[in-house]
């Protein structure tokens, strides 16, 4: 096995991505937007290419990851060559000798998995390679030290957290995983079609019916909510403020100054301040001033909250308790205790302590609820999936390339998915398969 | 094509009896409406227009605002792969793409394509109820035993050569089954009533347009409403 392992977590906004070290850190992980874009001047930018741009005003934007799976391998292509062939990248490697770790999103489609480690086998040729679900690598980061700090990391070899309840709340939806010993459950995953980008859309909806018209304008709305965008802890108390009060009395709205292109200002968010009526705004100054007062809360508030605007799926804390329902009763207590929520959508001010009030009503009152978010929850599977590599669990999945073009892709399939391929490429039996061999050996002799 | 329509049931003493549904040649649309013959009691017709909120019109309108919200792009972009310099070309035209490759790259298909694609193929791969689930899963266990993980029964089992332990319930090592699907693993709805909100300032929605439906809060929005935003025409 190759010394260097590259850990990609392929996510539809950011790839999360670098190399596994021993005493890797975040700084180590490297965010590349996933995504290739078409600027006002028509220049189209590939992935990192997209820091050196300074106007986003109207850009476009291709992803090859829709609604969190891979499907668009032309888009991707482009972007992995970019960042993972290219000599100037910092991410750059020969994948002969370099050792692939990737994540997809759970419930992908069989079609997908295929082309997707097709092309990892076939066309950049990695020596070997492992694909495994995202919220997966959340329990091998030290759970525990993320609701007591004064407890330390294991030495290695890693161990994951025994039970763990992920919540993945990312740029097109988000999953809600039990995990056991970094397995996930996979009867018990659940799927809310919230994430990022539908959060960004709306509030890009709202303001342009209230204020300004933003329709083209996504990256900016993008920012504007990162900025000011904040989970109500009471939903109905700050809605009436904002109903009853003047803006310049109402401690919720804010000003959004939006970005002027032609002078490279950047946009920015300040407290309202009230301005002087008359149509240039009599400030002599010419900066376009975005006003936000209940956006600011309603957004996230479809988290929570889905039907809201119709989506008909149950809100994040309902959502776990219908994923808990599927789960053996004598697990439940260990889940609700470890909760972690990781993803874009944890870096809203205000999530984690709502969620935690949202759920402790449903769940079980001898029940200890703990709700934890990591110190980045954008690279959490990243750090996850560092540790990861250096256990022996990755070790007995992990399929070489001389293992795929022996025994073809669904033998390295089921290689990766944990089942035991033993000397010769023969798979030990599964059950059903021992059942399908018994029911035709009896049938023959039925008609002898 | 004339369309069936069910009548809201009314409690007054003097509606139909018997059949509560009749023809109409109305689009289904449309079928539900105000053009229907008005019922003599206010009730009857508050009742009917409290059904536009369940309508299949409503529910399109719903549908259509949650895809357009689902987009990357507000409108529509062919966004090409920009040509390759002489430098990148280099590390392309490296070797000759296999067939499988070439058939990935050229795949035009998108996600809606690839679902109905596993949806054709494993058609009847029905998932597990939670009442069946439960059942599978506590059968080796007594009901009384309340405990949690660490308890000697579900004590994790390490293994020698040092792969992650795994738990044990009542003798039988814990697996969640294969993988859903992604159309099974959608949330259910939410057991809670739905809110609805003022549609020009985002605030409670207390009254409704009886024009098309639309929510407002107050007179000031219901003007607001009224001067950009009702879409009567188009009902």
């Amino acid at each position: 096995m190759p010394p260097q392992t590259l850990v990609v977590d392929n996510g539809s906004y950011t790839i999360k991505s670098g190399f596994a070290s021993e005493n890797a850190t975040l700084d180590d992980c490297r965010l590349i937007p996933n995504c290739l874009a078409r600027s006002r001047d028509r220049r189209v930018l590939v992935a990192s290419q997209l820091e050196t741009c300074r106007d986003f005003g109207g850009m476009m934007f291709r992803r090859p990851v829709e609604k969190g799976y891979l499907v668009n391998w032309e888009a991707e292509k482009e972007i992995w060559d970019l960042t993972f062939l290219d000599k100037e990248s910092p991410l750059a490697c020969q994948p002969q000798s370099t050792n692939l770790l990737l994540t997809e999103a759970p419930n992908a489609p069989v079609s997908l998995q295929n082309n997707t480690d097709q092309m990892v086998f076939e066309e950049y040729e990695f020596s070997s390679y492992l694909r495994c679900v995202a919220p997966s690598l959340i329990p091998w980061n030290h759970i525990p030290s993320l609701f007591d700090p004064s407890t330390t990391p294991t030495p290695s070899p890693p161990l994951p957290a025994e039970a763990a309840l992920i919540i993945d709340t990312g740029f097109s939806h988000t999953h809600i995983v039990p995990t056991f010993s970094g397995q996930p459950y996979n009867t018990a995953i659940r799927r809310l079609d919230i994430g990022g980008k539908f959060l960004t859309n709306y509030l890009k909806e709202l303001v342009s019916m209230r204020t300004w018209n933003m329709m083209d304008e996504t990256h900016i709305m993008n920012t504007v909510k990162e900025t000011t965008c904040f989970v109500s802890s009471n939903f109905s108390r700050d809605l009436e403020r904002c109903k009853r009060l003047s803006p310049s009395d109402n401690p919720i709205v804010r000003d959004y100054v939006l970005p002027d292109y032609n002078t490279g200002k950047l946009g920015f968010a300040r407290e309202h301040v009230a301005r002087k009526s008359g149509p240039a705004g009599g400030d002599g100054d010419d900066e376009q001033v975005m006003v936000l007062s209940n956006e600011r809360f309603c957004v996230p508030e479809l988290l929570f909250n889905p039907s809201d605007i119709g989506v008909k799926q149950a809100g994040l804390a309902e959502g776990v308790m219908q994923s808990l329902e599927m789960v053996p009763d004598q697990l439940k207590p260990a889940l609700l205790a470890n909760i972690v929520i990781v993803g874009g959508n944890a870096n809203i001010p205000g999530l984690k302590e709502r969620f935690e009030a949202d759920l402790r009503p449903m769940a079980p009152t001898e029940a200890v609820v703990r709700v934890a978010v990591p110190e980045d929850p954008v690279k959490a599977a990243w750090t996850g999936g560092v540790r990861y590599t250096g256990s022996a669990d990755f070790r007995r999945r992990l399929v070489t390339r001389v293992e795929y073009m022996e025994h073809g892709l669904h033998w390295a399939q089921r290689k990766m998915a944990g089942e035991d391929p033993v000397a010769g490429g023969e798979l030990k039996e599964t059950s059903a398969e021992r059942d399908r061999r018994e029911n035709r050996s009896h049938k023959k002799r039925r008609m002898d | 094509m004339p369309t069936i329509e069910i009548l809201p049931q009314t409690q007054s003493t003097h509606s139909h009896h018997g059949v509560n549904w009749a023809y109409t040649t109305l689009p289904p649309a449309h079928s539900v409406s105000g053009t229907l013959p008005s019922g003599t009691s206010g009730r009857g017709q508050r009742a009917r227009a409290n059904n536009y909120e369940n309508s299949a019109a409503r529910q399109r309108q719903i549908n259509a605002r949650i895809s357009e919200l689902e987009k990357d792009n507000y409108r529509d972009v062919v966004i090409p792969i920009p040509k390759s310099d002489a430098k990148r070309a280099s590390y392309r035209s490296r070797h000759t793409a296999t067939q499988n490759v070439r058939r990935v790259l050229q795949s035009q298909k998108t996600f809606v394509n690839h679902l109905a694609d596993e949806e054709a193929l494993h058609p009847g791969v029905a998932a597990p109820t939670s009442q069946q689930r439960n059942d599978d899963t506590t059968a080796g266990v007594g009901s009384d035993d309340e405990m949690d993980i660490d308890t000697p029964e579900t004590k994790a089992r390490e293994e020698e050569d040092g792969t992650p332990p795994v738990i044990m319930i009542g003798g039988n090592i814990l697996d969640g089954g294969p993988p859903l699907g992604y159309a099974r693993a959608v949330s259910r709805p939410s057991k809670q009533a739905e809110r609805k909100f003022c549609e020009i300032c985002g605030y409670w929605g207390n009254y409704r347009c009886g024009k098309c439906g639309a929510r407002y809060c107050d007179t000031h929005c219901m003007a607001l409403h009224l001067e950009t935003a009702c879409n009567k025409l188009y009902r």
